[in-house]
């Protein structure tokens, strides 16, 4: 199993060549391919134009490197040469640098293998002394540049796709219709509104207000989900990218993806633009020439009986596979690379292509006006005065300082003499100074001083968004990032600030994706899960909470706890979207599919001993304030599991009492409730149930004297499990959070 | 307007028999006495000068002879229950100091008031006897926290408030939503017909809505409205719906005018079974008033 810590983006540092400046000149590699990606050779210089930032260079001189020789010797192109300087003695031109990049969690296991393949088949035609990188991301291998390709053959085999069938859900929304609600759930669209009026639709008012919360609710959990896990995947990439841009020269990177769920609209969400974009840049800064393969699997899923609902038109169809390709070509265009969707087949005649297309390239040698020194990023673009051909090149430009040791990629050129290599120099790293400082007291182990300055942090929806977008404070120790993540996130949805609340659980949905074992959830992740959960149930947030527990099940089957707090947060959710009505002087509701599901699930929870006890007693207590008092009455008379702990016991007696009294038994209810004292003394909870049961048996006095000392109870009284009884395992959570602490080191 | 009903029979029924001073007369023992604080206004204002012969009282449909009748002239106890949940937080808070403080400065001498708190705690912050700068270092030390059990506070409040020579008025402040109280709602009406005091319960829905709605808790159902409404006419009282950046200290000062300007109409069940419940009905023999009155109460 390869190791979550061993695997973070950001401990890619690539060996760097360095050359010293001695002319005026800016090396400028550019691929010239005509309509079916076969380089066009023998242009002249004068048919290249350059400009940076729109202001035109001149253009000093054109050299053409050709990589299907052999030899790998520099040719002139045809019709004349000037260049600024000759090549030096038993120059080659640097070796070709390809970086394969495989998005894992886009493709299922069977799409990937042919994917696979025809990587494979890709890598087994380069050159030998082609140098080859490897990326699966979030998860899998990640290999620098090497020759080796026997490893990075062995590297792709290991690679398995790891899509979800998404997140999970009632609804089985199709990408674009998800975009359109999008718009509906923040009250902007019609065409949402249509859609959720077609899926929810029925001849009974209450029964399509259910449906509706229901949907508005899968709807903003998607979103969130989908929008962590891109954040999780580009942003994994991103460290990647930005690590290549210390190796010199041209890189070309072959990115292999089945799409991500992007808005196509205005306004809509999933939005990742901005990280499609950034990515780009990125790349762009790195002299990277991207290929991006779309694999678009929505035709074949067409027929996929995955599916509850049916997906009816091509344009539809068409619409899903815009929605899923989007930010591929956000991320290609922003890059100047080039975007090749493949409907059918595993991509290799994409493959084909990209090995034609980076089989030869120009070496413009450009001349930089005196402000292009200035050490920052500079818009550059190459045309070429030929029809019907495509110039593929970077679209931006760092122009280091005069002085300034640079690497080759941006330095003079085209025949600079080479320098012993430096030690290499790793990207700087992006993490804000919230961040760090949070990261400092979490390394060690100040977690009271992580809360008192996060209770002082001003803007904690901008903190979340940089934990969330910047580099990982702890590139060697991956589970701590996650460990923290997750106790900034839990703090970020205690917050009023709407913003603060998208953006935990952004970062939620984020490392729900980084932790995730490919081979296997590990005791981390379920650890990980449980710390979620427990804090989600204490924050009462099920609509939050919901896709997350359903995802620990999935991945921690072997973990009774989930069961149980399937059923908890579906109960939670069941009291927050029955809105009860008043009648008889009671506050009923009666949605009887919504009970029996929940009866169901803790049913299902009683069938683990771990569980069992702490589930008949959830039960017995959701079927008394849902009306059903004999079950509930013959449920909570079951014994207690002598391994339960006092808190559980003290509940037990607690809901017995209740339900006891419902039943009109009185003197065994007040039983119960003493004995629940005796469990938990001075319990205010069950004071409470003993006031009121003494004040209907008539002992007003007695009611007078429990309720006074209600009031009066000592400031130190523990606190009363029923507090916390709706919140599930929050009861346990200090316990909980400590031992993922420990596993995060 | 304001109604309430003090039921002293439950009271003294419990204390055999006991003799309750008051001080514009002494009840005698033996007898149940029961005490009705009724609300009689017009055009929104209070109806003064009416004499027990005004009133028409029925107990479980059997008319009743008025003992005695008393119109200002009880000294009142006015217990305030806050919620400090995390619902009810920053600039919320501040109103309620603020409202709370025009109570304070509203009650006459003999009056007396107590400040409760409640999130999942219920707890006297300050007593009746406390003196007055503990109300203000109470006020000033109140800080939100936690969840709402706003159904056990009312049933403790109700139920533990002081002895029945005085007239007892419960303001409970919250925005409503219950988040986990072991008392349920039926078995409130029942603490409701069982206790003495008059409930008004003070909805700040729009205050948390406009300030801090955590996602623990939801503004008030209109469910929940309609029984604490309904809870609130039981004993007398009402439920207000407040603005917080203008209402508060407003709504405050309109329900203790009203509290303190209800008639008490005393008297002795006759035709009825002593044990169960009784149901009231308050008349006012003259054509266009409004009138409020407990609507019953329970013995044994």
């Amino acid at each position: 199993m390869l190791a979550f810590g061993m695997l973070w983006a950001g401990t890619f540092v690539f060996a760097r060549q360095t050359f010293r400046s001695t002319v005026d000149l800016i090396a400028v590699d550019v691929q010239v391919v005509d309509h079916d990606g076969r380089p066009v050779l023998g242009l002249p210089t004068d048919r290249f134009t350059v400009t940076i930032d729109g202001r035109r260079r001149r253009v000093i001189s054109t050299q053409v490197l050709d990589y299907k020789a052999s030899s790998r010797e520099p040719a002139s192109a045809a019709g004349g040469v000037t260049s600024a300087s000759a090549p030096a003695e038993g120059f080659t031109p640097p070796p070709r640098v390809i970086l394969l990049a495989v998005d894992c969690t886009s493709f299922g296991v069977a799409a990937s293998r042919g994917m696979l393949t025809a990587a494979r088949s890709f890598v087994a035609r380069l050159q030998p002394d082609d140098e080859v990188g490897l990326i699966a991301f979030p998860h899998g291998p990640r290999l620098s540049p090497t020759t080796d390709h026997a490893r990075i053959m062995r590297a792709l085999d290991s690679i398995v796709g790891e899509r979800d069938a998404g997140p999970e859900g009632e609804f089985h929304l199709r990408p674009s219709e998800l975009v359109d609600l999008s718009l509906w759930v923040n009250g902007f669209d019609r065409q949402g509104r249509d859609i959720a009026q077609r899926i929810c639709g029925s001849s009974d008012p209450d029964t399509t207000r259910r449906c509706l919360d229901r949907l508005r609710f899968e709807v903003s959990s998607d979103l969130l989900s989908y929008e962590g896990q891109a954040t999780a995947s580009l942003g994994t990439l991103r460290e990647y990218l930005a690590a290549l841009s210390v190796l010199p020269g041209r890189k070309t990177v072959v990115l292999a993806s089945a799409g991500l769920v992007t808005s196509d609209v205005t306004g809509g969400r999933p939005d990742v633009s901005d990280m499609a974009i950034l990515l780009g840049k990125t790349a762009a800064e790195a002299n990277a020439a991207i290929y991006t393969l779309f694999l678009d699997q929505s035709w074949m899923e067409q027929f996929s009986a995955e599916t509850a609902r049916p997906k009816t038109t091509l344009t539809n169809l068409a619409r899903d596979s815009a929605v899923l390709g989007r930010w591929l070509d956000q991320f290609s265009g922003t890059a100047g690379g080039s975007f090749f969707p493949v409907l059918a087949g595993n991509g290799d005649p994409v493959f084909d292509r990209v090995i034609s297309e980076m089989s030869s390239y120009y070496l413009l040698g450009v001349q930089l006006d005196e402000a292009d020194r200035d050490g920052r990023v500079h818009q550059i673009n190459v045309k070429v005065n030929e029809r019907s051909v495509t110039v593929r090149g970077r679209t931006w430009l760092a122009v280091p300082k005069r002085g300034t040791v640079v690497a080759a990629s941006s330095a003079a050129a085209p025949a600079p003499a080479p320098v012993p290599a430096s030690a290499p120099v790793p990207p700087p790293r992006r993490v804000a100074a919230d961040v760090q400082a949070l990261a400092d007291l979490y390394e060690h182990r100040d977690y009271g001083g992580v809360q008192a300055r996060l209770a002082v942090t001003p803007d904690v929806a901008t903190l979340l968004r940089d934990y969330r977008t910047g580099d990982n404070p702890w590139p060697d120790a991956p589970r701590r990032a996650a460990a923290l993540g997750l106790e900034l996130a839990l703090n970020g949805l205690r917050h009023d600030n709407g913003f603060a609340r998208d953006e935990a659980i952004k970062v939620l949905a984020q490392y729900q994706t980084l932790v995730r074992q490919p081979s296997g959830a590990d005791a981390f992740e379920c650890s990980w899960y449980w710390t979620e959960i427990a804090g989600l149930e204490g924050l009462l947030q099920p609509y939050i909470a919901t896709p997350f527990v359903n995802r620990a099940v999935e991945r921690c089957p072997k973990e009774a706890r989930f069961q149980l707090a399937q059923a908890l947060v579906t109960e939670q959710q069941y009291w927050i979207d029955e809105r009860p009505t008043f009648s008889g002087e009671r506050l009923t509701s009666s949605n009887a599919s919504g009970q029996l599901a929940i009866t169901r699930l803790y049913e299902k929870a009683t069938a683990d001993r771990e569980t069992a006890s702490e589930a008949r007693l959830r039960l017995a207590w959701f079927l008394y304030r849902t009306g059903k008092i004999d079950r509930a009455l013959e449920l909570s008379g079951e014994k207690l599991d002598p391994a339960a702990d006092r808190q559980l016991q003290y509940l037990s007696e607690l809901t017995r009492g209740q339900i006891l009294r419902a039943a009109r038994q009185p003197d065994a209810a007040a039983e119960m409730f003493r004995h629940a004292l005796d469990t938990w003394p001075g319990a205010q909870a069950a004071r409470v149930a003993l006031m009121t049961l003494s004040l209907d048996l008539g002992r007003a006095q007695e009611a007078a004297g429990i309720g006074n000392d209600v009031q009066h109870a000592p400031d130190d009284q523990p606190i009363d499990p029923w507090w916390t009884f709706r919140e599930g395992d929050y009861r346990a959570y200090p316990a909980i959070i400590a031992r993922l602490r420990e596993l995060a080191r | 307007m304001t109604a309430r009903v003090i039921a002293a029979a439950g009271l003294l029924a419990m204390a055999g028999a006991t003799l309750i001073a008051q001080q514009e007369g002494v009840f005698r023992a033996n007898a149940d006495f029961v005490a009705v604080d009724v609300s009689v206004r017009q055009a929104g204002r209070p109806v003064t000068g009416l004499t027990a012969r005004d009133f028409e009282l029925r107990d479980n449909g059997a008319l009743q002879d008025v003992a005695d009748l008393t119109y200002q002239q009880l000294p009142i106890d006015v217990v305030v229950a806050l919620d400090v949940s995390s619902s009810v937080a920053g600039r919320v808070l501040d109103e309620l100091r603020r409202a709370l403080q025009q109570v304070r400065s509203d009650l006459a001498a003999r009056d007396r008031l107590k400040l409760v708190t409640f999130n999942m705690r219920i707890k006297e912050l300050v007593g009746f006897e406390a003196p007055a700068d503990a109300m203000d270092t109470a006020l000033t030390r109140l800080a939100a926290s936690g969840n709402t059990m706003i159904f056990d506070t009312i049933a403790v409040a109700l139920t533990s408030s002081s002895s029945g020579d005085r007239r007892q008025l419960v303001v409970v402040l919250s925005d409503g939503e219950d988040s986990g109280s072991i008392t349920d709602a039926g078995t409130l009406f029942d603490v409701a017909r069982r206790t003495t005091p008059t409930l008004d319960v003070v909805l700040a829905s729009s205050l948390a809505s406009d300030a801090a709605v955590s996602a623990r808790s939801i503004p008030a159902t209109e469910a929940l409205r309609q029984m604490y409404s309904a809870l609130a006419r039981e004993t007398g009282g009402l439920v207000f719906n407040v603005d917080v950046s203008s209402a508060l200290s407003t709504t405050f000062r309109r329900m203790l005018e009203e509290f303190r300007s209800s008639y008490v109409l005393h008297f002795v069940p006759s035709g009825v079974a002593r044990r169960g419940a009784h149901t009231l009905d308050v008349r006012v023999k003259r054509p266009g008033v409004d009138v409020r009155a407990r609507r019953g109460y329970v013995i044994g």
